[in-house]
């Protein structure tokens, strides 16, 4: 299925009668809503087409991604949505929300507030947060979630991410048998489906690879960082420039898919743990009473685990214009990659295909770095 | 056997030959919106120097904004290992390379002629070759006099906009004052260089210092330069070309290590057909 | 260097005393640091003061307003490129890359910095509550720099589905309160002396107070001829910032609405024969506060700014005996965490109160989080009230997209607009 029809099923199944709920950001908890059978659908901005309307309601000089999804919506492309659910991470995001809820008016919106630091008391509020919202669906469902049917919930999205890092262990291959282009595309499509009928697509996708023949030649391999990408158009300019790309830190990728929500006696504890401790995000601020050292460890370590594994050869930071949480984090992402011994490529980009010609010689002139 | 190297920029087209370790032929031609198209001319006129047929040149590579369309290549490069590569070649001792051209600027680092690290300016043309263009046109002299008139000024006036329409603004109303040119392009000169070298400090310049690209042809621009990172640069013979050895000397090594594959018979002397 | 840039003319003389009255500050922070009597800190200008005062044994410096004084003394620039030369976007705030630029190269630039420089912090207080992403993630750049202890108090907004400054939920409350207390913990051990309850009480009265007679100080400004413009009242966020809840604070806006009643009972306004009363929304540009003047060519005159509201502003009594829920109640109710709804009521009801004529948002290319929703604002007033607003884009610190010809060719044709409006 191509990428622009990928919200097909989604309005399908709302003709079918069920109810569809628009989420931003990888920190809205998901479980709750599969739990009440509404249907998550990630809200997607759009790299194919220029942004126009949201022009009347946003500065143009704020972070492309978040315009280009509030675009999409003052397009009509999210009529299909029942509501809207927000997780308050980063202030543009925010802001957007806060601007979509006061054009559009959805009928019905939440928003999960996501605390920066690790006080003890930010475990105690967020716990809140999560009742909150369970209190807010249950209304809007018109039934109550029980403990059952929240560890359902949480049983079928931990499957549904299992399976996703099992397609990423193809690409730990040389050469991947998945492209970053094809990867990139079957995440998206999965985060546009119910969570069953994602794990079912999955499924037939393991299948297949499993039989694919080997790709010919051997490319230098890139880990990808950065800000959000739900378009394939970037991730295919860096495989014409040369390069395989093996693996992503990115929300639209591992970030979204790497934890899992343990399965605890009471599923609160299970999930306050996955969305305070466990996602990766640059926004989070983590309280340092050591070394800078230490802290950069802290927060980054995984992403040598990820090079070392995928076997990367070098890394693209790539961060939409305006991302102040990732843009803050380059120098100390970069230098850490550095003392990996990965060459860096940073671009600051506007989230246009049409703008990417300029991008096109710095990757390449990076990928001949490479070889 | 000969090896071709053409440099497609945004406003210069250079192409150069090159037999064992000798430049052979070069062409320098500015590019202008009609002339972007026909590179084969460029071409044509480089082979007819030393008079060569496009067959017996071994391997071509093209580089440069307009790589991408040229129809006689046998493989494209980007221009920023292209003139690490010609630079090395022409200063061994080079390091750094400071590439000031009409449309973009690049700061490259380089290593054994290897690019080890890079950086290039955004979308906007403050720092170009194109931003002095511009200023020029307002102050209604040449490009090339630039560098020379700029030397005889006493009091550089500054000008903070970095944006080129808000300092052509801010230029304007200079002139109304009163203010004369030659302090005016001095202190545009200081601007452009330091905004060129804000951006190439973030390699952790090391010397030697090279300075390429049309703008080394501004001697105003590169003394500013070279007062800005308290240093002296080196300038090639001729700054425009490095890009275009560079690609020379890649097909060169290309073709002896048996890295590229060239089929002649695909290649074709005729007008790029699509250009940006 | 092109003089393009006009410092802003007062008419108070309350007004002009605020920047000595801070240079005092700092100057008596310069001997503390050098007596090692009391550590300094440095600290988010979004409002913690009640927290300092309370504590009273260190010296709180705050680089945002550090920031606004270097772009007025116009040496903003050369700190910024040295913080885009360590791989920063020039895209970022241009408050946290004029700090961060001046944390990195204030000795090799050695330029002539407000204050004689930022004195090195011996720890660091970060409040979210009116910027969240590039707070958090400037003070953790210092934090690593200087690597010394640093504490967060993490404001949450309130989410605009469900709650306004009136109706906010109880975990938000008790989430702030358990902060402020982790706050004063985190004091004790940086200074070694206890938190004083009564001490607390007073200073949260005194806070209140300051709220109050700011209150009153808004009311005066609604008299026709306005007795005090925005030329002036840019620099009473910087009162609030050093002391809310202090004596100093609460003598000064006395001062202040002292002279204010005496030019209101004068019919003394900005100017002579005020035409336009107007609003301007956002963190004027520090570097040309004479912009404020411009206006006044025209008989325009800014009577209101949402920008003086943004700092610390209590905008409803506090009960000083329950200072913990007082507090949190108030650092809740930020101008920016507040639902974008209630904002833009908010900014209605100014327009109403103060008879506006015309809104200028100054649009400021590097702050997002205060900028983002203005065309909505601008939306909401037009259709409500059939009101022009204009949009400026422009900076509050980088002066590199600032045009004054363009900027000011804006502002004249807009004028024109109102008088035509104003004629029909």
């Amino acid at each position: 299925m191509s990428l622009q029809d990928r919200s097909q099923r989604a309005q399908e199944l709302r003709r079918e009668g069920k109810r569809i709920i628009g989420y931003f950001c990888c920190y809205v908890p998901l479980e709750f809503l599969t739990a009440l059978d509404f249907v998550p659908y990630r809200i997607w901005a759009n790299m194919q087409e220029p942004i126009s309307e949201a022009n009347l309601h946003f500065i143009p000089t704020a972070c492309h991604y978040a315009r280009s999804c509030f675009n999409n919506a003052l397009k009509g492309y999210y009529d299909f949505f029942d509501g809207v659910v927000g997780a308050k991470t980063c202030d543009t995001f925010d802001r957007m929300f806060q601007v979509w809820k006061y054009v559009l008016k959805p009928e019905y919106s939440h928003v999960v507030h996501t605390p920066n630091a690790n006080h003890p008391s930010s475990y105690t509020f967020f716990r809140s947060e999560l009742k909150t919202f369970k209190k807010s669906l249950e209304r809007a469902a018109g039934r109550e979630i029980s403990d059952k049917d929240l560890r359902e919930a949480i049983r079928l999205h931990n499957n549904n991410r299992r399976l996703v890092r099992q397609l990423y262990e193809f690409r730990k291959e040389s050469p991947p048998r998945i492209s970053g282009s094809e990867l990139a595309h079957t995440v998206i499509l999965a985060m546009s489906l119910p969570v069953q009928e994602s794990t079912r697509m999955l499924e037939e996708k393991m299948g297949e690879l499993e039989n694919r023949p080997r790709p010919e030649p051997v490319k230098p391999r890139i880990l990808l960082w950065g800000t959000p990408v739900d378009d394939i158009s970037l991730i295919q300019l860096i495989e014409e420039c040369g390069a395989d790309v093996v693996m992503d830190d990115i929300c639209v990728g591992s970030r979204h898919y790497w934890p899992d929500v343990a399965e605890t006696d009471d599923p609160l504890d299970g999930l306050v743990e996955r969305y305070m401790d466990k996602l990766v995000c640059p926004f989070k601020f983590w309280d340092v009473t050591t070394t800078h050292r230490q802290d950069v460890e802290k927060r980054y370590s995984y992403l040598k685990q990820y090079a070392k594994e995928f076997g990367a050869d070098g890394a693209i930071m790539q961060v939409v214009t305006y991302c102040a949480i990732h843009a803050l984090d380059v120098p100390d992402v970069r230098d850490y990659f550095h003392e990996m011994g990965l060459p860096v490529l940073t671009l600051e980009h506007d989230y246009n295909v049409a703008t990417f010609s300029s991008l096109r010689t710095r990757v390449q002139a990076f990928i001949e770095t490479l070889d | 056997m000969y090896f071709a190297g053409i440099d497609v920029g945004s406003t210069v087209t250079k192409a150069v030959i090159i037999k064992d370790d000798e430049i052979i032929s070069v062409i320098i031609r500015r590019t202008g919106a009609e002339h972007r198209r026909l590179t084969n001319k460029v071409m044509e006129d480089v082979l007819a120097g030393p008079g060569l047929v496009l067959d017996q040149v071994g391997c071509i590579i093209a580089t440069g904004y307009g790589r991408i369309n040229v129809p006689f290549s046998d493989k494209q490069i980007t221009e920023i290992t292209c003139h690490a590569k010609g630079v090395n070649w022409l200063f061994p001792s080079a390091k750094t390379i400071i590439d000031i051209g009409g449309q973009d600027t690049k700061g490259i680092k380089v290593v054994n002629g290897k690019v080890q690290d890079f950086v290039m300016n955004d979308k906007c043309a403050a720092g170009t070759g194109r931003f002095l263009e511009v200023i020029a046109e307002t102050l209604g002299v040449r490009l090339e006099d630039l560098g020379e008139l700029s030397l005889r000024s006493k009091r550089p006036e500054l000008v903070s906009s970095t944006c080129a329409l808000f300092a052509d603004e801010e230029v304007t109303g200079l002139l109304a004052k009163g203010v004369n040119k030659h302090d005016i392009i001095a202190g545009i000169h200081h601007g452009v260089a330091s905004r060129i070298c804000s951006m190439v400090e973030r390699l952790k310049i090391e010397e030697d210092v090279v300075v390429t690209g049309g703008g080394a042809k501004n001697i105003g621009l590169v003394s500013a330069i070279e007062r800005h990172l308290n240093l002296s640069v080196l300038n090639p013979p001729e700054p425009l070309i490095t890009g275009a050895i560079g690609a020379a000397l890649l097909a060169r090594e290309l073709f002896d290590k048996d890295r590229i594959v060239v089929k002649k018979e695909e290649r074709r002397l005729e007008e790029s057909r699509f250009f940006d | 260097m092109v003089v393009k840039t006009e410092r802003g003319i007062k008419s108070l003389n309350t007004t002009k005393e605020v920047y000595p009255t801070i240079k005092r500050y700092i100057r008596e922070a310069r001997i503390a640091k050098q007596e090692g009597t009391r550590p300094i800190s440095w600290v988010t200008a979004s409002g913690i003061q009640e927290i300092i005062w309370t504590m009273d044994n260190f010296i709180a410096l705050y680089p945002e307003n550090f920031n606004g004084q270097c772009a007025a003394k116009q040496i903003s620039l050369p700190l910024m490129e040295e913080a885009e030369r360590r791989g920063l976007s020039r895209e970022l705030c241009s408050y946290a890359r004029n700090t961060i630029g001046y944390m990195y190269g204030c000795k090799d630039l050695s330029l002539p910095y407000p204050g004689g420089g930022l004195l090195e912090p011996d720890f660091l207080l970060l409040d979210n509550g009116n910027c969240t992403s590039v707070h958090n993630k400037w003070w953790r750049i210092m934090e690593n720099h200087f690597r010394v202890p640093l504490f967060m108090l993490d404001i949450p907004i309130l989410t605009p589905t469900r709650m306004n400054r009136d109706n906010v939920e109880r975990h938000y409350i008790d989430f702030v309160i358990s902060q402020i207390k982790a706050c004063f913990a985190f004091l004790e051990d940086q200074t070694g002396s206890r938190m004083d309850m009564d001490k607390f009480k007073e200073v949260v009265r005194l806070s209140d107070r300051v709220g109050e007679l700011f209150d009153q100080f808004l009311e005066l400004r609604k008299a026709k001829p306005c007795p005090v413009g925005g030329e002036d009242t840019v620099v009473l966020p910087a009162v609030m910032v050093y002391f809310t809840g202090t004596k100093t604070g609460v003598d000064f806006f006395e001062r202040l609405i002292k002279e204010t009643e005496e030019r209101v009972k004068d019919h003394e306004g900005v100017i002579k024969d005020e035409k336009y009363r107007l609003l301007v929304d956002n963190i004027p540009p520090f570097y040309t506060l004479g912009l404020f003047n411009y206006f006044q060519k025209y008989g325009g005159v800014s009577v209101a700014e949402t920008y003086i509201l943004s700092f610390n502003y209590n905008w409803r009594r506090m009960d000083a005996d329950i200072p913990f829920e007082s507090l949190a109640r108030k650092y809740l109710a930020h101008w920016y965490t507040l639902p974008l709804e209630e904002h833009v009521e908010l900014v209605c009801r100014m327009v109403e109160d103060y008879e506006i004529d015309g809104v200028v948002c100054l649009a400021l290319r590097s702050c997002k989080v205060y900028t983002l929703h203005q065309w909505t604002l601008k939306n909401a007033l037009e259709k409500r009230y059939g009101i022009p607003t204009m949009i400026i884009e422009l900076d509050m610190v980088d002066p590199r997209d600032y045009s004054d010809g363009q900027v000011k060719g804006r502002i004249d044709a807009f004028m024109e607009l109102l008088d035509k409006k104003k004629r029909r």
